[in-house]
This record gives C-alpha cells, sequence and structure tokens, in this order.
C-alpha cells in the first residue's frame, strides 16, 4: 500500500509534468518564445540553462560509467547498468529542453547538408549524435554479451570532448565578458562528474526504496 | 568583387531616426526589431554636458563572430562583403545572437506582426479592426504597408523561430540601387560605397577623415565606419591657468 507521502510526490510531479506540457505547447503552438521571459540581450533562457545541467550530467554519468570500464575499480562494477541507461535517461531529458528552446529545430538536417567546421555547436551537435549512437550500441551490449571495453573507452573520450566543446562555446566569444571564462573548459566537465555522482546516489536510494 | 561598406557622418547627422524609419518600412521589421538602431549617451555634470547620437546596424564584420558560430552556415558572408542570413537553414538556436558583440541580431520570438493580427476593432462599431484592414489590402500577409520587393532575397515577413538582422538592403543592391537608410536620410549622413574601388565616395571620405570604428579591439574588422563628430558648442578663446 503506497503512503500518502509518495502519493503526494507522485501529484507534485505529475502537476509539474502538465505544467511543462502547458508551456511547451503555448511556447510552440500558442504565443511564442517570448513566455521565455526574453530580452534581446539575454538570448539565452531556461530550457538552455535545463539544457546544459542535463546534458553535463550525462556526460559526467559517463565519466562514473568509466570507472568501472576504463580504469579497472572492479568494486564498482555494479553500477555499469544503471549508470548507462541513466546517461540515455538524462540524454533524452537534454533533447527536450533543446527542442523548446530551438526556434526551427526541423532545419537540423542541415547540420549534415550544411556544416561549418569553426562552430563549437555544429562540433556540439555531432558529438552528441555519436555519444547517442553510441550509448545504445553500449546498452544493447551490456544485455547480451557484456561490457565492451572498446565503447566504454570511447563513451569516455566523447564525454570529455562534449564537456570541453560546452566550455568553448560558452566561455570563449569575446561578445559577452560576463560569460566569457576560459576555465569553462575545466569546469564543465568537473561540475558534470559533482552532477552524475549526486543523480547516481538519488536514483539508487529512489530504486531501493520502491524496489521494498 | 566588391567589398560594400558604410561611412556615417556624426557631424551631418542629426539623430532624426529617418533611417530606421525607412528601414523598417523598407525590410518589413515586425515590432520589437531595429535592424537600423542608435547609441545615446549624456556626458559630463551640468552645465558641461554634451549628447552623442550614433546610428547603429549590422556592422557586417570581415571576420563576423555571428557568421564564424552559426553550426549550419545559416549566417554567411556573400562574395560582395555582406554579412547574409538564410531563414532556411535557420534552427533558431540565436548562437548567432550570443556571439555579436554589437547586439544587432534579433530573434523572432512570435509570429510576426501580430497587431494586424487582432481581429477586435479599436473603437466597436466605429473601426475596423486591424485583421480586417491588412486582409483586404494585403490578403493577411504582414502588414497593410508590406513591401513586396523584399521578399526577392528573404521571406517578405520572417517566421517565428528565425533570426534576422540588417542585410545592406541586398534586395536593392541586387537592382543596383542603394540601402534605403542611405536613400532616406534627410542630411546625406550614410555613404554607402565599395571599398575596393579607390575612388568611391566611401574610400575617398575614409582617406580625408580619420574614422573609427565600434568595438575594434575585438578584432571583428567591422566595415561600418563612422567619421567627424557633432558639437556645436563653443568656448572662449583661453590659454588655460594654473
Amino acid at each position: 500500500m503506497k503512503s500518502i507521502k509518495i502519493q503526494l510526490w507522485y501529484g507534485l510531479l505529475g502537476l509539474g509534468i502538465l505544467l511543462g506540457l502547458i508551456t511547451a505547447y503555448r511556447v510552440l503552438i500558442g504565443t511564442g518564445f517570448v513566455l521565455y521571459a526574453k530580452t534581446d540581450i539575454l538570448v539565452w533562457t531556461i530550457p538552455i540553462a535545463a539544457y546544459v545541467f542535463f546534458s553535463l550530467t550525462s556526460t559526467g554519468l559517463a565519466f562514473v560509467s568509466s570507472i568501472p570500464v576504463v580504469f579497472n575499480t572492479h568494486g564498482y562494477q555494479p553500477l555499469e547498468k544503471r549508470t548507462v541507461f541513466l546517461e540515455i535517461a538524462v540524454l533524452m531529458a537534454a533533447l527536450t529542453c533543446l527542442l523548446l528552446h530551438l526556434g526551427s529545430p526541423w532545419n537540423a538536417i542541415y547540420f549534415l547538408f550544411s556544416p561549418n567546421f569553426s562552430s563549437p555547436l555544429w562540433w556540439l551537435g555531432m558529438l552528441y549524435g555519436l555519444y547517442f549512437i553510441v550509448l545504445l550500441i553500449s546498452f544493447r551490449r551490456m544485455h547480451t554479451t557484456g561490457t565492451s571495453k572498446v565503447l566504454g573507452i570511447l563513451t569516455f573520450i566523447i564525454a570529455i570532448a562534449t564537456s570541453t566543446v560546452l566550455g568553448w562555446l560558452f566561455g570563449l566569444p569575446d561578445a559577452r565578458p560576463v560569460f566569457a571564462a576560459n576555465f569553462l573548459a575545466m569546469y564543465f566537465p568537473l561540475t558534470g562528474f559533482a552532477s552524475a555522482l549526486a543523480a547516481v546516489l538519488l536514483f539508487s536510494i529512489a530504486y531501493y526504496h520502491f524496489a521494498k | 568583387m566588391p567589398k560594400y561598406a558604410m561611412v556615417i557622418d556624426l557631424q551631418s547627422c542629426v539623430g532624426c531616426g529617418a533611417c530606421s524609419i525607412a528601414c523598417r518600412n523598407e525590410n518589413n521589421v515586425q515590432e520589437g526589431i531595429y535592424w537600423s538602431s542608435k547609441i545615446t549617451e549624456t556626458s559630463g555634470t551640468f552645465p558641461n554636458v554634451r549628447f552623442h547620437y550614433l546610428p547603429t546596424l549590422c556592422n557586417h564584420c570581415s571576420n563576423p563572430p555571428c557568421a564564424r558560430g552559426c553550426p549550419t552556415n545559416a549566417m554567411h558572408k556573400l562574395d560582395n562583403g555582406i554579412t547574409m542570413h538564410d531563414p532556411d537553414k535557420c534552427i533558431g538556436c540565436r548562437y548567432c545572437m550570443y556571439n555579436c558583440p554589437y547586439e544587432v541580431i534579433y530573434f523572432n520570438w512570435q509570429n510576426p506582426h501580430k497587431f494586424w493580427k487582432d481581429a477586435k476593432p479599436v473603437i466597436e462599431g466605429g473601426t475596423i479592426s486591424p485583421k480586417e484592414m491588412a486582409q483586404n489590402i494585403n490578403n493577411g500577409n504582414g502588414t497593410p504597408y508590406s513591401n513586396p520587393a523584399r521578399g526577392k532575397t528573404l521571406p517578405e515577413n520572417r517566421p517565428k523561430g528565425v533570426v534576422e538582422k540588417c542585410t545592406f538592403c541586398d534586395h536593392r543592391i541586387k537592382d543596383g540601387k542603394i540601402p534605403y537608410c542611405v536613400v532616406a536620410c534627410p542630411a546625406d549622413a550614410r555613404i554607402f560605397g565599395d571599398l575596393d574601388k579607390p575612388d568611391s565616395k566611401v574610400s575617398r571620405l575614409l582617406g580625408k577623415f580619420k574614422p573609427y570604428r565600434l568595438k575594434e579591439r575585438l578584432g571583428t574588422q567591422p566595415n561600418v565606419y563612422y567619421i567627424r563628430s557633432y558639437n556645436p558648442a563653443r568656448y572662449e578663446r583661453t590659454k588655460g591657468g594654473i
């Protein structure tokens, strides 16, 4: 029998999802992107803040899952499947935030037909696409033939690349002295790792709580 | 290939804003977006004060951070030096806006010309509604005073979800005409031309007067130059004192 507290919590989560769906409708079909408290100076608003959180947590989870696979720390083996699953789930959350942020996401096909190699955003798009494919293959292999060390190392390298490229994206443009910070390329992987540890702890506790 | 640039004479400019109004008209710019804008500044303490009016627009930089950062090359340089935007490739990420140090790129946060889609009359039973007027005059395509010539190289009214900015009226340049803000300036303070021609007016003016450009130290190499300065104040001849 579920306790009142759990039902209230589910209710709260459901309300959050409902509010999110209503906002998504209002932004994409109704009023428009003005709902993000836009100004022409602060052009990257709430969805991007959420996107950065989720994408860095996902790459941080890649670092966590690389502890047993890449660095051969055998005590962390049980975390493997859970962490990879979390990576995929959190990356889906990041993609949802991105779809709410982009004005015309259907033109993303031009990432392939009209690439700009000097743009960090292009590199980020390609790296995250590759990351997602490698994760899916990794996750499937884990359930069939077992963990692949090669895929683990590849995931680890891509995770380093994506978090540092995100640092390039935010930190290196000269136009915004407030954001411009060369250390972001170091800061993002480290904070991603911290978020990932928190995520693993949170979901492990939640799992054992609900599995009882 | 030409290298188009603009010289703005601040001695002639009176700050009337005709350039900005003309630009909105020519390019069907919607509310909240300002392809041609201004920087105004009041400095000093009374009675020793001064006022500056600086007309601004996209600088069409030779080293454009917006085009460098655009992932799909929607923001790109044309052969004639104009930094052009292609809304068909634009994903609306606003990274060009993030990169631009001059804040001259604008995003279409909502469907354009919201006022002209309003079906409520201004005075009930007295006036027509904006939607009906737009429908009668222009088939509901933006504003009743929409300029169809803009549709040559960009959509007449850019849709929600893409960015837009000054294009040096590239649709007019194709027909051998100068940008509309230059035409509209009553003081002839805006001069347009080809920097690659040594005898063009812009080349001559840049030789005659020391120009400055906005945020030159960032290395964007803007192509909008400002010459001279306006100050009607006089002071009695003096050698100062100790």
